[in-house]
């Protein structure tokens, strides 16, 4: 509780004004004033939409397919792709925050064709929802950055506010994708850092994203529809990387011998992931090559093949790091595999006592495995 | 005879013992009455109930049962222990399992009694395998089960923050559960008092709201500790009609409540033996028989000193077969610590525990047998809570009540008709505190607009021009929209404004330690530089109020004074709501405005009180608009010309004694502590020129204790009398008008005794 103490004054001031029965109340409440947006089309009230075409990242037109990692382990067609980005009133997903501005990006004639809706104010919401949902087929495949757990969430909820139902269809959400790709390798996975650092896009004069809540409040308090332009570009400019960038995955995913560097290990980690078999060799690549991320290529790869049940694989992979750095989780799992699978408790022990003498988190579970190893060694002996 | 007995029996005998004791009730054992299960029960529940040895309800079950039946609201107000809950979980999981879509919604003031229902309804539901999901629904709650809780739960156990800041401004994601909302249960009520029940009211509202938006109007179940006005309370919480179910008809042992009060040391000063000792003393002479005890103590550092002690005291007796277990628990221990001591309570291992409030409510420890309060609770609600720990339905049990020197408790454990007549408090709620209404409102809004004509209590097209003004709302197309982007539950707190802590940092010899932390209301009072502060019975001088990193610099000090600061209080009437002739004076309500100032101390002499001198402070002033009931001493009143009888020079002082015996009396009527009500003293009031008392709400916008007091004006004035003219001492002291100088030839206390005896028309002899 603010213990505002005007509160009280103001509250004073408009009741005895409205007991004054001054009738201006009324008006003098600031409705933003309809200016026509210059290329919109007004649908109604306070909804608008426009059309930009934008040339197609994607070399063929609609029917061409694409595959897994990007959805439920299937193909999709590309036609049936719509890009979406929102802009809101707020950064939660709470009641009170309003989708404003929405864009479908929509591959047509080999174009990627964007449709924005835009609400100018909010009684208009459930026209533009209605709009957006309008847009949508029972085949659309949707694409968004971040969307899973924030731009779908916000339609539906704001739908069932509006006693309408947003369709539940697949999405592809490319952060998702992106974090798992390159966020060792980039300063953050943030859209606009994937396109400079990824895609090498740079955007001049950007609205930082920020900004964009109170510009609109602005609008509506003054009609000034020149605070929207910025908006309505930042925003096509998001779908329109929104696309670029499904097509540079897609592509690393089909040509996973273009990957370089660290991106290759990245690129091998997310397909054995997704149970593609082509991530083994990859990682093999970065483990041989012995350059970054060489290490963490292997430990995975151990892990892998320990899954297959081929420990026979994993046992070269874990020596080869032990001897050189006695990373822990080698040293454990090496321990295992001398314990239980060869039955060569002295070399077990041997570097489980190693490992002792570093200080660590696992003291316990290895002056567990220690004492363990160490009685097991006396029964064989017999003393 | 059983050992408990024989004890009682003997400190029957004991004189010394005697000699403290103003009270002993004895409290006739009650045979259960009981009612058939109705016919309808659904047949699992049944089941499930006579696997838990349940075969027949209690009374008020059984009524409770019928009223939520027949579609009524209803406020159950039974004693500890007397199977409330069932009140609750019967109606509710019968209608949950015949309409297999419908929600209820439990609410618990602590996360602590949320974990006690989920255990007991899941121990019902395992039971009979009723086809219920029960989830709890919190802050501790990870988030992969937030969402099972929401799509799934039956029944969802929560918190007022929770619904507060979770819940409802996230309500789309709960539609399932809201649309099909037909019931919410609101345990504790009488918790919900003051600001944090002036929030409680709003947020029923906002949970009304928005339930109607999904198409459900809940039944509202509420359950009550023995309060003066519970259906008042709830009816003021829910806004909507309830009905009282108070036909407790759970059996109960026989019971001895002792009323104690330490022996004095000093009768001239009214200086009575400590209450940390002598609950000792006598929780020793139970616990070193075995009889398992809890001791409450009233913060948590005193229940750390009070188990120490009685491990020492123990140690005598029983260190060498080591049996005797005794342990403290309070808030800031781990919640394993707590579960481990929780755990072994109801095992029976733990013969002694020391225990903050923190044991107070629900927390399942199993039964004890005897309670020693150190202390007497804020509120006589918490009296029967705490003493309601001890007992079993069919044996003996003791509760000894401890006084400290506070005025309250010694005016308390002089008149024992408050514990075992009607209970003397109301809980008082605002639920129109213009600030606290106006946060809700923003929340509210946040949730679903408000469109023209709608209210929240009353009309809002005020608040709402206000919030439009400050651009948090836009008026559009006949509704209010809100049109910011912060998110507005996440800033209000529902809980008293809980004011930062002063850490108080020792410095004596280049030293640097945390010796201890205090509010910053008080430490603007006790920590001014160049104040004597006393900690843990040694004395400190502060150095240094540093107000804006919050903390103070003390220094080991030994001066023959202590200090005491002088609020300065200037209070203006800005608007009278009502006049009433109440208590033999004129009382009046209205919006006030409170400017204080700590801007001066005296140092007083130990031991004598005598006024060596004065020092400044320099604090900013504070301002706050609230609600106040103005006391008129207006002549031709009884009180006015009994006023006029005091001699001339004294009647400032005795204006201003008089204040604080009725402002430590009235937490006794109204549920409320001491600190929540603020006093001003005028000679001459600029209202009507005469003299006046200010007895306003220490909370910006006022929580109802202003109102509260005008009800109940005529037995808080007689208490403040009995206050003063019960106290042993001869000249004043701390647990009556203050200690006062004694060494002045002018005896204040007879001074304030004549006063009250003329304004009440008593006696003189």
């Amino acid at each position: 509780m603010s213990p505002d103490g005007k509160l009280a004054d103001r509250l004073r001031r408009l009741r005895e004004a409205g007991m004054n029965g001054q009738p201006g109340r009324r008006e003098s409440r600031q409705t933003s004033s309809e200016n026509e947006l210059s290329g919109w089309k007004r649908i109604s009230g306070h909804v608008y939409s426009r059309e930009k075409m934008y040339p197609s990242p994607f070399t063929a037109d609609g029917e061409e397919t694409f595959s897994a990692p990007f959805f439920s382990g299937s193909s999709g067609s590309i036609g049936n792709l719509v890009f979406y980005d929102l802009e809101t009133t707020g950064l939660s997903t709470g009641a009170g925050v309003v989708a404003f501005l929405a864009g479908l990006g929509k591959l047509r004639n080999g174009k990627l064709v964007v449709k924005q809706f835009f609400l100018s104010d909010f009684p208009g919401e459930e026209l533009f929802l209605s709009s957006i949902i309008e847009e949508l087929e029972d085949e659309s495949i949707l694409v968004s950055y971040n969307g899973r757990t924030f731009d779908r969430h916000l339609l539906v909820s704001r739908s069932l506010m509006n006693r309408l139902v947003f369709p539940s269809l697949p999405e592809i959400d490319l952060l998702y994708l992106s974090r798992r790709l390159w966020k060792e390798h980039i300063p953050s996975c943030t859209l606009s850092s994937v396109e400079e650092n990824i895609l090498g896009v740079f955007r001049a004069h950007d609205v930082p994203g920020r900004d964009i809540p109170d510009l609109y409040f602005s609008f509506q308090k003054t009609a000034r529809t020149d605070l929207l332009a910025g908006i309505f570009k930042h925003h096509l400019m998001d779908i329109v990387s929104l696309a670029s960038l499904f097509q540079h995955i897609r592509f690393l995913w089909e040509n996973p011998s273009r990957c370089r560097g660290g991106e290759r290990y990245s690129l091998g980690r997310l397909m054995l992931h997704y149970g593609r078999v082509e991530g083994e060799s990859l990682l093999m690549q970065v483990w041989e090559d012995g350059k970054s991320f060489s290490r963490k290529a292997g430990i995975l790869l151990a892990l892998y093949y320990k899954r297959l049940g081929r420990v026979d694989l994993s046992y070269p992979i874990w020596r080869r790091i032990w001897d050189s750095t006695e990373e822990p989780r080698c040293g454990i799992e090496l321990a295992k595999y001398y314990e239980h699978g060869k039955k060569e408790y002295k070399k077990a022990l041997e570097i489980t006592q190693s490992m002792l003498n570093n200080p660590g988190n696992m003291q316990e579970k290895l002056l567990h495995r220690m004492n363990r190893l160490k009685r097991r060694i006396n029964r064989t002996t017999g003393i | 005879m059983d050992t408990l007995e024989l004890i009682l029996k003997r400190l029957e005998s004991d004189p010394r013992f005697m000699d403290s004791v103003t009270h002993w009730e004895k409290i006739p054992a009650q045979k259960g009455q009981y009612q058939p299960f109705p016919d309808d029960i659904n047949p699992a529940i049944r089941n499930a109930l006579r696997k838990k040895g349940i075969t027949e309800l209690y009374t008020h079950q059984a009524e409770s049962y019928k009223a939520v039946m027949e579609g009524e609201n209803i406020v159950v107000v039974t004693p500890t222990a007397s199977g409330k809950s069932l009140c609750y979980n019967l109606p509710v999981i019968q209608q949950l399992i015949k309409k297999p879509a419908s929600r209820a919604l439990y609410l618990f003031p602590t996360k602590a009694l949320s974990q006690d229902q989920q255990s007991e309804l899941n121990s019902l539901v395992n039971e009979g395998e009723l086809p219920l999901k029960v989830s709890t629904y919190d802050g501790d709650t990870p988030s992969s089960v937030r969402i099972s809780a929401r799509e799934t739960g039956r029944i969802v156990i929560s918190n007022p923050d929770m619904l507060h800041s979770g819940i409802l401004p996230n309500h789309p994601k709960w539609i399932k559960f809201l649309g099909n909302l037909d019931f919410v249960v609101i345990d504790e009520i009488h918790t919900y008092t003051g600001i944090f029940g002036s929030h409680m009211t709003n947020l029923v509202r906002r949970l009304k709201r928005v339930s109607e938006f999904y198409g459900s109007s809940p039944q509202i179940i509420c359950c009550s500790a023995t309060i003066r006005n519970p259906k008042d309370l709830a009816e003021r919480i829910t806004e909507s009609a309830v009905r009282l179910v108070d036909n407790n008809g759970a059996p109960s042992g026989s019971k001895n409540v002792i009323l104690y009060n330490p022996p004095l040391v000093d009768a001239v000063q009214g200086i009575r033996r400590g209450v940390v000792l002598e609950s000792k003393n006598v929780a020793v002479q139970f616990i070193k028989e075995k009889i398992k005890t809890i001791i409450f103590a009233r913060s948590r550092v005193r229940a750390e000193l009070i188990a120490s002690y009685l491990r020492k005291a123990l140690r005598n007796f029983f260190n060498e077969d080591n049996r005797t277990r005794v342990e403290s628990y309070r808030g800031g221990y781990l919640p394993g610590e707590r579960r481990g001591i929780e755990r072994d309570l109801r095992e029976g291992k733990i013969h002694g525990v020391v225990s903050t409030n923190a044991l107070e409510l629900g927390i399942d420890i199993g039964s004890l047998d005897a309670a020693v309060l150190a202390g007497i609770p804020s509120s006589i609600s918490s009296v029967w809570q705490q003493v309601g720990r001890a007992g079993r339905r069919n044996t003996l049990s003791a509760a000894v009540i401890i006084a400290s020197a506070s005025p309250t408790d010694q005016y308390l454990v002089k008149n024992p008709d408050y514990f075992f007549s009607r209970s003397p408090e109301s809980g008082l709620i605002n639920p129109d505190n213009m600030y606290i209404l106006m946060d809700h409102l923003k929340c509210a809004v946040f949730e679903l607009p408000f469109a023209e004509g709608e209210e929240f209590g009353g009309p809002i097209s005020d608040y709402m021009a206000i919030l439009e003004e400050d651009g948090v709302v836009r008026y559009s197309g006949g509704k209010w929209f809100w049109a910011d982007r912060s998110y507005p539950a996440e800033q209000i707190s529902l809980r008293s404004s809980t004011p930062e802590n002063i850490v108080i940092i020792n410095t004596t010899a280049g030293r640097n330690e945390v010796i201890g932390e205090m509010d910053l209301p008080s430490a603007k009072e006790l920590l001014f530089k160049n104040a004597v502060y006393i900690h843990r019975g040694e004395q400190f001088l502060s150095r240094e109020l540093d107000l804006e990193n919050k903390c103070c610099y003390v220094e080991a000090s030994e001066f023959n004074y202590y200090t005491d600061s002088i609020v300065k209080t200037d209070i203006k009437l800005l608007q009278k709501d009502r006049q009433e002739s109440r208590g033999g004076a004129s009382i009046l309500l209205g919006d006030v405005l409170v400017r204080s100032q700590v801007a001066k101390y005296k140092k007083l002499k130990f031991s004598t009180h005598e006024n060596i001198g004065y020092g400044e402070i320099f604090l900013p002033e504070e301002e706050m608009h609230t609600r106040s009931a103005v006391i008129l001493l207006k002549t031709g009143t009884p009180s006015g010309d009994a006023f006029q009888a005091v001699p001339e020079q004294l009647r400032e002082r005795v204006l201003s004694k008089a204040g604080t015996l009725i402002k430590n009396a009235a937490p006794v009527f109204l549920l409320c502590s001491a600190h929540d009500i603020g006093i001003a003293e005028r000679l001459k009031d600029l209202y009507e020129g005469y003299p006046a008392l200010y007895l306003y709400d220490n909370a910006p916008g006022g929580t109802g204790l202003a109102e509260g007091f005008i009800h109940t004006a005529d037995e808080i004035i007689t208490a403040a009398f009995e206050m003063v003219k019960n106290c042993s001492c001869r000249r004043g002291c701390p647990s009556c008008i203050g200690a006062e100088d004694i060494s002045g030839d002018e005896n204040i206390k007879e001074e304030v005794i004549r006063f009250f005896t003329k304004w009440l028309g008593k006696d003189e002899s």
